[in-house]
């Protein structure tokens, strides 16, 4: 009983640190690139490249929506929807992303210029939450 | 039964069979962003899909047969970004600093973490 749980806790600290190790090396090799990478306009930026550009979302009045949970008028949008999951064996309960969707595929920016910056939202990673509202509901959606 | 703690809404059903978390974020006109990412020329997916949606109608509170102005942004769009692409609401500066940081941390403590767990694993062999 005693080697099975020294077992367990050494394959955690082998599988903690691997993890920790790749994490790190990820975001090392982002900064990095973020680092070398210079602020572009959307007129000028190059085509093809890594492109760094900062600007405004952009969206015409008409195409304004309402979000559902915080009833607030905006260009988009999204969602992550996750599900409480406990793993019995080993008693691990986490969150797990079930579902994501997003109001538009494609969010625009614009930095004043007259054109415009298309994101596709499916690929899009975020280093900084925007401005998030999280709701927990319990039984199905 | 919806509750309001700390200015996020949660909602609770009388069943507890299963709990789901929902994050929303918002995107607000004028909003400076960020964004980090492979630029590309509109692809044709992208075409279609705007194209398709300029006709059907994108969103559901658009009445049919109104004018949709989809094709305005395609008119307009210059760049596209797909793949990984990273947004944020922060400084250049800010992003940089916390991705530094983070990253330290991790290379600190994950590469310990790892030659010890693999020394105890195989030091009965060794």
């Amino acid at each position: 009983m005693t080697s099975k749980i020294t077992l367990s806790a050494i394959v955690a600290l082998v599988g903690g640190g691997a993890a920790l190790t790749y994490e790190g090396l990820k975001r090392w090799k982002l900064f990095q690139n973020i680092h070398k990478t210079i602020t572009s306009k959307v007129v000028s930026a190059p085509i093809g490249e890594s492109v760094e550009i900062r600007s405004k979302v952009f969206s015409f009045p008409e195409d304004l929506t309402v979000s559902p949970l915080t009833q607030t008028k905006c260009a988009a949008y999204t969602w992550e929807i996750e599900e409480w999951k406990e793993d019995i064996k080993y008693y691990r309960p986490t969150w797990e992303l079930c579902s994501k969707y997003n109001s538009i595929p494609y969010l625009y920016f614009s930095d004043d210029g007259k054109e415009l910056a298309a994101v596709d939202l499916d690929q899009s990673e975020f280093i900084e939450d925007i401005q998030m509202t999280t709701v927990e509901v319990t039984d199905s959606l | 039964m919806a509750l309001i703690k700390n200015n996020d809404l949660m909602i609770v059903s009388e069943n507890f069979s299963r709990k789901y978390r929902i994050k929303e974020k918002v995107f607000l006109p004028g909003d400076e962003l960020f964004i980090h990412g492979i630029s590309k020329n509109p692809p044709s997916s992208y075409l279609h899909t705007i194209l398709g949606e300029a006709k059907v109608g994108r969103r559901a509170s658009y009445k049919e047969g109104e004018a949709f102005s989809e094709k305005n942004y395609l008119s307009k769009t210059r760049l596209f970004f797909c793949g990984k692409v990273y947004l944020t609401a922060k400084s250049e500066q800010e992003a940089k600093n916390k991705l530094l940081l983070t990253s330290i941390l991790s290379r600190l403590t994950g590469p310990p973490l790892l030659f010890w767990g693999l020394y105890l694993l195989l030091s009965p062999f060794i």
